[in-house]
C-alpha cells in the first residue's frame, strides 16, 4: 500500500528525550475503512506513538502524513481520539461536554447538540444529559468520553486502550461500536495489551516493544511467525517424543506428569507426527494442536519481561 | 473552524465556567464589603465602645479632681459637637446653618476652644431644643453620641486616706470585675486614678497612679495625661506672671502652611483636602490591578493543573493546539478578571454614593478624577501587560505540577517577588518621583502598578512611554517563553521539571 491511500503512514518516525529513545525507525500505513490494533507492553512507545500521530508532540525524525495530511492537526476535524487516562471537567454535563468538543472539532452548536442527545439516547446517558459529569459513575463517564469522541462522525477514530477500565458489558458495547464504525467506512486504530479484543477486530495488528516495530501485518500472518507448538499427554517419555520427525524441542509440563507442549520445525505438519506416534506404539490419551492465541504469538514476539495482560478472565 | 473560532470557544467555556461557580459570586460580592466593613468596623467600634467607669481617689486637696472632670465634660462636649457638625451638614439646609451661630456648622477639625465656645453657647441641651425649628422636613433626630467614661465614686469600703498600694490592692476586686462597682450601666470598674497626697501639678514629686486591667487601652490615659499637662503648663505660665488668659490666647495661636501645587496652578496653586483625598484614587486603582490579576492569575493555575491532572488536556489537544488553548484560557480568564473588576468598582462606587456625606462627594471627585484623566486608558494598559506577565506565569508553572502542593513550592518565592510594590506603595506615595518609586517603575514586573500610582504626579511623559514600551516587550517575552513552557511541559508526567530542565523546556519550545 503506498502512503498516498493510506489513512495513516509512519516512515521511520523516531522520538528522543534527550538519550532515552522512546520511539525508533518505525514504519507502517493504515489502510483507510479497517481497524488496526496498535499492540505492545506497557512502556513500550505506543502512547508516544500515537501523540506524534495526532500532532501533539513533534517526531524527532521520520515522517507521517494522517488522511492525508502531514500533521493531524492539519485535519483535526477529522480525526477523533480517545486516550487513555481519560477526565472530563466534572462541573459540566455530559451535554455540555460533548457539545464543547464537537464544537472545537468544527461542528456547529445546534448539529452538535442534536448529536449528542442522539448518541446520549442511543447510549442510555439521556436520563443524565443535564447531570454533573461528578454525579455519574465511571462506567457512564467513560462512555460519554467515547460518544465526544465520535460525535463529530470523523473518519479516523483513534483510540488508546478504549477498554480499559469498562465492566464486560460496557466492553462488548464498545466492540459493538468499533464495529460499526467500520461498516460507515471509517478508519479506526486502537492501542491495547488486551490480546482478546485485538484478535476479535483488527484487520491489521502492529506490535511494538522497547520503542521498535516487532511486528506489522494480519493476525495469519502473526501465527505464521510462530512456530507449530502441540500438546501431549502420554506415557512415553521425553527422548522418545524427541526423536519424533520434525519436533524441535519437548518441554515437560512441571504441574501434570506426562503432559509435553512439542515445538515443532516450521512446515512440520503436526498429522504426521501424530502418524508417527501410532507407528512407533507410543500411547496417548491426550492431543491438541490449536493455533497459538494472539496472546501466545505477543509474548513470543515482544520477547520475555513484556508485561502482557492475559484478558481470560477480563474480556468478554 | 479557524484559530480565531477555537480560542474563542476555549475562552468561552472557560469564562462560563467560573462565572458560574459560588467562588466566583462570593469574590465579587465578598471583596467590596469586606473593604468596606473594614473601614466602617473600626469607626463602628470606636464610636459605639461602651462608657467605660473610672473613679479617682485625689488625696492632693479636690484640684486634680475638678481638672478631670472638666476634661471628661470637654470631651463628651468635643463628641456631641462633632456628631451635630454632621449631623447639620445633612439634616440643615445651607440657608439655615447660621441659626446654628456661634458654634461652626461645617464639618472639619474641632479645637478646644470649638469645645469651649460651643459649650459656652449651650452645649447639647441648647443644640436640641433649636434643631425641630432648623432641619429638613423627615430629618432624623439628632442623637448625641454618650460619654465615653463615665466618674463613679469609689467603693465605700476603699479608704481615700490609704497608702496608694493599698488602695490599689483594695480596688483589685473591681478592677477585675469580680464586683460591680454600679447598679447601672456601666456596672464595673474599668480603671482607677489615685493622685498621692503630696501631689503638685507644676513641680510634681510622685506620680499619679494609673490603675487598670485593660493595660492596652490608653484611651482615658492620654486624654487625662495631655489635659493634666496643658493645665500644668497654665499654671507655670501663671507663676511666670503671665494671666491666664493671655495664655489661652497662646494657645490658640496655631502657624500653619499652606501648601501649593504646580499642578493646581489654573485655580491658583492651592492645594485642598480633596486633592489629597484623591491622591489615594490611583493608589485604589492600582490595589484593584494589583488584586484583580493575582485573583485571576490563580483561576488559572488551579484550572491548568485539574486539566492537566485528569489527563483530560490530552482530548482537548487533539482538538486545539497548545498555543491556541493557552491563548483561550488566557483571554477566558481575563474576561472573569474584568467582570470581577467592574463589580468592584460598581459595588465600592454603590456603596460610597449611599454612604454618609464625605464619602459621597468623595465618590464623585474620584468618579470626575478617573474619567477626567490618563487613568482609563492607562488602567486597561497596565491591566493588559499586568494580566498577560502574572497569568501567563501562572499558567506555565501549572503546565509542569500535578496538583496544588506542587504549584505552593515553586509559586511562593514568586509571589514574595511579586508581594513587593505592596511594600513600596507607602514611601512611593509619599515620594512618587523619588528613587524608590523612578526605579521601580523600570522593573517591569511592577511597573503597571508602580505607574499607575505614580500617574497622579504627573512623571514625565517620555517616562511614561518608554516604562510602558519596557514592560509590554517584557510581557510578550515572558509571555512567548511561557507557551514554550507550556507546550513542552503540559503533556508530560511526572515529578515537576527542575529550574534548568524548565530553562531547557522553553529553549526547545517542544
Amino acid at each position: 500500500m503506498s502512503t498516498g491511500e493510506s489513512a495513516i503512514s509512519f516512515r521511520e518516525v523516531g522520538k528522543s528525550y534527550g538519550d532515552f529513545r522512546a520511539v525508533e525507525g518505525l514504519s507502517f500505513n493504515v489502510a483507510p475503512g479497517s481497524i488496526y490494533g496498535f499492540l505492545g507492553p506497557n512502556g513500550a512507545g505506543k502512547t508516544t506513538s500515537l501523540r506524534m500521530m495526532l500532532g501533539m508532540i513533534a517526531p524527532s525524525t521520520g515522517e507521517i502524513s494522517v488522511l492525508g495530511s502531514p500533521s493531524a492537526m492539519g485535519v483535526r476535524e477529522r480525526v477523533g481520539y480517545l486516550p487513555e487516562e481519560r477526565g472530563l471537567y466534572r462541573r459540566m454535563t455530559p451535554l455540555e461536554t460533548i457539545v464543547y468538543l464537537a464544537r472545537l472539532k468544527g461542528m456547529d452548536a445546534a448539529p452538535a447538540r442534536k448529536k449528542a442527545l442522539e448518541l446520549l439516547e442511543r447510549f442510555g446517558l439521556a436520563a443524565f444529559a443535564k447531570s454533573r459529569i461528578e454525579a455519574l459513575s465511571k462506567g457512564m463517564a467513560q462512555k460519554v468520553q467515547i460518544l465526544a469522541t465520535i460525535v463529530h462522525a470523523p473518519d479516523l477514530v483513534i483510540l488508546d486502550e478504549p477498554f480499559s477500565g469498562l465492566d464486560p458489558v460496557n466492553q462488548q458495547v464498545l466492540e459493538e461500536l468499533v464495529e460499526d464504525l467500520r461498516r460507515e467506512g471509517r478508519t479506526v486504530l486502537f492501542s491495547t495489551h488486551v490480546m482478546q479484543h485485538a484478535e476479535r477486530l483488527c484487520d491489521r495488528l502492529l506490535l511494538i516493544a522497547r520503542g521498535k516495530l516487532a511486528f506489522e501485518g494480519t493476525l495469519d500472518e502473526a501465527r505464521d511467525r510462530m512456530p507449530q507448538t502441540i500438546k501431549l499427554t502420554t506415557s512415553a517419555d521425553a527422548a522418545d517424543l524427541a526423536a519424533l520427525p520434525g519436533v524441535v524441542k519437548v518441554a515437560a509440563d512441571p504441574v501434570h506428569a506426562g503432559s509435553y507442549e512439542l515445538t515443532m520445525k516450521n512446515g512440520a505438519d503436526g498429522e504426521n507426527l501424530l502418524r508417527s506416534c501410532f507407528e512407533r506404539g507410543l500411547q496417548l490419551t491426550g492431543f491438541d494442536m490449536s493455533e497459538p492465541a494472539l496472546h501466545d504469538i505477543f509474548v513470543a514476539l515482544v520477547g520475555e519481561g513484556a508485561e502482557v495482560a492475559d484478558s481470560r478472565g477480563t474480556a468478554p | 473552524m479557524s484559530v480565531l473560532g477555537r480560542i474563542f470557544l476555549v475562552a468561552k467555556r472557560e469564562y462560563k465556567h467560573h462565572a458560574q461557580s459560588k467562588g466566583f459570586w462570593l469574590t465579587m460580592v465578598a471583596v467590596p464589603v469586606i473593604a468596606a466593613l473594614a473601614g466602617l468596623i473600626p469607626q463602628w467600634v470606636q464610636e459605639n465602645k461602651p462608657a467605660r467607669a473610672f473613679t479617682v481617689i485625689d488625696q492632693s486637696g479636690g484640684a486634680i479632681l475638678a481638672d478631670i472632670d472638666a476634661t471628661i465634660a470637654a470631651d463628651n462636649a468635643k463628641r456631641a459637637l462633632a456628631a451635630l457638625k454632621d449631623y447639620a451638614a445633612d439634616n440643615i439646609p445651607p440657608e439655615s446653618v447660621p441659626m446654628l451661630s456661634p458654634m461652626a456648622p461645617a464639618r472639619g477639625d474641632i479645637t478646644a476652644d470649638d469645645v469651649a465656645v460651643f459649650q459656652a453657647w449651650g452645649g447639647v441641651e441648647k443644640a436640641k431644643e433649636l434643631l425641630p425649628k432648623l432641619v429638613r422636613e423627615g430629618a432624623p433626630a439628632f442623637n448625641p453620641p454618650g460619654p465615653r467614661f463615665v466618674r463613679v465614686e469609689p467603693p465605700p469600703e476603699v479608704d481615700p486616706a490609704a497608702d496608694p498600694a493599698a488602695i490599689g490592692t483594695a480596688l483589685s476586686p473591681y478592677l477585675r470585675a469580680e464586683k460591680p462597682i454600679a447598679q447601672t450601666a456601666p456596672a464595673y470598674l474599668s480603671s482607677a486614678l489615685i493622685v498621692p497626697q503630696d501631689y503638685v501639678l507644676t513641680r510634681p514629686t510622685t506620680a499619679i497612679q494609673y490603675w487598670t486591667t485593660n493595660i492596652n487601652d490608653f484611651d482615658l490615659q492620654t486624654l487625662v495625661e495631655r489635659a493634666l499637662t496643658a493645665e500644668a503648663q497654665r499654671a507655670m505660665y501663671e507663676e511666670q506672671g503671665m494671666s491666664r488668659d493671655a495664655v489661652a490666647a497662646i494657645e490658640q495661636r496655631r502657624v500653619a502652611l499652606q501648601p501649593f501645587s504646580p499642578d493646581k496652578q489654573e485655580s491658583g496653586g492651592e492645594v485642598e483636602m480633596k486633592d489629597r483625598l484623591l491622591n489615594i484614587v490611583p493608589l485604589g486603582l492600582a490595589l484593584l490591578l494589583w488584586m484583580s490579576i493575582f485573583t485571576v492569575a490563580n483561576l488559572l493555575l488551579l484550572g491548568v493543573i485539574e486539566e492537566r491532572s485528569n489527563k483530560l488536556i490530552e482530548v482537548l489537544l487533539s482538538s486545539v493546539s497548545a498555543e491556541e488553548f493557552m491563548a483561550g484560557k488566557l483571554l477566558g480568564i481575563a474576561g472573569i478578571g474584568l467582570t470581577i473588576l467592574v463589580a468592584w468598582l460598581t459595588v465600592g462606587l454603590i456603596i460610597m454614593i449611599n454612604g454618609s456625606g464625605p464619602t459621597v462627594a468623595f465618590a464623585h471627585d474620584a468618579i470626575n478624577l478617573i474619567l477626567s484623566g490618563p487613568y482609563i486608558p492607562a488602567f486597561a494598559f497596565y491591566f493588559v501587560v499586568g494580566y498577560l506577565t502574572i497569568a501567563s506565569v501562572f499558567l506555565g508553572l501549572g503546565s509542569v505540577c500535578n496538583s496544588q502542593q506542587e504549584a505552593q513550592s515553586l509559586l511562593t518565592p514568586l509571589i514574595f517577588v511579586l508581594m513587593l510594590p505592596f511594600f513600596l506603595l507607602m514611601p512611593m506615595l509619599e515620594d512618587p518621583n523619588g528613587p524608590i518609586a523612578t526605579t521601580a517603575g523600570w522593573i517591569p514586573v511592577y511597573t503597571p502598578f508602580v505607574m499607575m500610582v505614580r500617574l497622579s504626579t504627573n512623571p514625565p511623559w517620555t517616562e511614561v512611554v518608554a516604562t510602558g514600551a519596557v514592560t509590554l516587550f517584557f510581557s510578550i517575552l515572558v509571555l512567548w517563553a511561557m507557551a514554550r513552557l507550556f507546550k513542552s511541559a503540559i503533556l508530560r508526567t511526572g515529578q515537576p521539571p527542575r529550574l534548568i530542565e524548565m530553562w531547557r523546556m522553553m529553549r526547545r519550545g517542544s
